[in-house]
């Protein structure tokens, strides 16, 4: 366990500081409605410009934790503290992408990334400019006037990558945004991510269920239990950047982290069950 | 010979044919009943020459048109902002539905002497009967689109903190636009049929009001012909929805 709760004082304040986050959903309107305990007691601290990786069993909470980060839904209990202040409501800093892209079907590949830019009153020559800016940074520049539903799974997650990048957010907070990308597109995908948020000294919360993925993009993986959603255990991934999935599936460490991981899933899972059988 | 291939094609011939057997049937059978009660397709296109020339017809479909599409404009204008405004605050939408149906659904001639009550037998009458029901019909179909907003899509607005007005100019109304062009078509028919109810039930002018005297006057074919410019200009609505849904759904999976 040596590995686990590393911080990194010596960037000074935290990108995202999460302390005591409990979460409980009621599964109806009704009054003595069934209650489900979705996260209790998650602490956890995100330098800046660290990559970290959630993963778990589905239905764990990595969605819901993640949704805490962005201030889409608040905590029942604890704090959510972003660059040093204490936030309990979206804000430029932080841009989420999601699963299942959020494109808007109605606006083309432009307007969709001009989209997080039309809240901030920047005259619209500059919002273009920004947005086109993003779409070339993501290789979309022959599609900025197309449809979604035009592009392929992978073009529309671009999109979504690009709107994300256009609000200068400091913070991404994206939900397995390549699980719905074929194999060989996502490897070509994350090794762009890396190098863009490598580039802009972007933090990034990525929540996966794939442990290949976790530990290939991860400075550090959060590895969450279910039951209630609790952190069980975050390591260190110790790979030189830049990597690619070639060089680095061979690695040493990348083999010693995956495998520890997969165990520990793998315990998770087999203890859930005897639960369930007990 | 190009010309004659057309002509032998299913597609061309049979509505043609179809076409002259029911006006030659026509012809036959108007020919043989009491010209008070029946009209011919000849005679029809006789009087319809004769109304165009005294310009009684053009006066008539100018008199409706004006309600008509006043009416109609000023739905729109109205409707869709009250639909949104009802779908994207449930609360306020749930205590008004009840009403908007419970009006929708009562016909309108049982009205007629309570807005003579209210607004007299003219122009503002009949701009009412187009209005209110055209209204009624865009701003429930609108609710409704609005309620039915993708949550996954609400939820990428709310994450980029986009306010109010944004949230219903970008993401609640384009995707309420099916919905919308749906209330448009069945306000247009309400629109139609409300603005010749005026005409026929309130002051008698306009197309209505040729109908009305025409069968008071067992005139049939002048009747026929107030119906046939009637029924030209519900197709005219029609057909410009046609083009407008065309146009918003360029982004739809199934165009280009
Ligand atoms: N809006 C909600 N209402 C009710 N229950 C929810 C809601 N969102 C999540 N849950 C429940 O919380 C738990 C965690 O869900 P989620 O965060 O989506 O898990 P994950 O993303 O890890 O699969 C699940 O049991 C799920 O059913
Ligand atoms: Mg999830």
């Amino acid at each position: 366990m040596e590995n686990t709760h590393i911080t990194n004082s010596s960037t000074g304040t935290s990108a995202i500081e999460l302390s005591g986050i409990r979460k409980t959903f009621t599964l109806s309107e009704d009054k003595n409605a069934q209650q489900v305990l979705a996260l209790d007691g998650i602490d956890l601290s995100i330098n800046q410009g660290e990559f970290l990786t959630i993963i778990g069993p589905s239905g764990c909470g990595k969605t819901t934790l993640l949704r805490i980060m962005a201030s889409l839904i608040l905590p029942d209990e604890g704090r959510v503290i972003v660059e040093g202040e204490a936030v309990s409501e979206p804000d430029i800093k932080r841009a989420m992408v999601f699963q299942t892209f959020g494109l808007f079907p109605w606006k083309t590949v432009l307007d969709n990334v001009v989209f997080p830019l039309i809240v901030r009153k920047y005259p619209a020559q500059q919002t273009r400019e920004i947005a086109i800016q993003h779409i070339k940074q993501v290789g979309l520049e022959k599609f900025q006037n197309a449809y979604p539903h035009q592009l392929s799974g992978g073009m529309q997650q671009r999109v979504g990558l690009a709107r994300a990048l256009s609000t200068g957010a400091d913070i991404l907070l994206m939900d397995e945004p390549f699980g719905a990308i074929d194999a060989q597109t996502r490897e070509l995908m994350q090794e762009e991510l890396m190098r863009i948020c490598q580039e802009e000294q972007k933090t990034v919360v990525f929540i996966t269920h794939d442990l290949n993925e976790a530990v290939m993009l991860a400075d550090r993986v959060l590895l969450m239990s279910r039951g209630p959603g609790q952190v069980r255990e975050i390591i260190s991934v110790n790979l030189p950047r830049p990597r690619t999935e070639y060089d680095v599936r061979a690695h040493q460490e990348f083999v010693r982290v995956r495998g520890h991981l997969w165990r520990e899933l793998r315990n998770d899972l087999i203890e859930q069950r005897t639960e369930e059988m007990v | 010979m190009n010309l004659l291939a057309t002509f032998k094609s299913r597609r061309v011939y049979l509505p043609i044919l179809s076409l002259l057997v029911v006006l030659g049937g026509w012809e036959l059978v108007g020919r043989s009943i009491n010209p008070l009660l029946f009209a011919p397709p000849s005679s029809i296109i006789a009087m319809f020459g004769e109304l165009i020339a005294s310009g009684e017809l053009l006066a008539a479909a100018k008199i409706t048109m004006q309600a008509l599409f006043l009416g109609y404009i000023l739905a729109v204008i109205a409707g869709i902002p009250m639909g949104v405004l009802m779908g994207a605050w449930p609360r306020f939408g749930d205590i008004l539905q009840p009403y908007l149906y419970a009006i929708f659904s009562t016909p309108r001639v049982v009205v007629v002497p309570l807005i003579i009550v209210w607004f007299g037998i003219g122009f503002e009458a009949r701009l009412f009967l187009v209005f209110f029901w055209t209204a009624i019909a865009i701003s429930v179909n609108t609710a409704q689109g609005v309620r039915n907003a993708r949550p996954d899509l609400l939820e990428v607005a709310r994450s980029f903190k986009v306010g109010r007005y944004q949230m219903a100019r970008h993401v609640l109304i384009p995707g309420a636009v099916p919905f919308v062009i749906s209330g448009l078509r069945i306000g247009a028919e309400r629109a139609i049929v409300g603005v010749i109810i005026g005409e026929m039930f309130l002051q008698i002018v306009g197309l209505g009001g040729i109908i009305t005297t025409a069968s008071s006057q067992l005139l049939p074919a002048k009747m026929l012909c107030a119906v046939a410019v009637i029924a030209v200009l519900g197709t005219i609505i029609v057909t410009t929805l046609d083009m407008l849904e065309a146009r918003f759904q360029v982004w739809r999976n199934d165009s280009n």
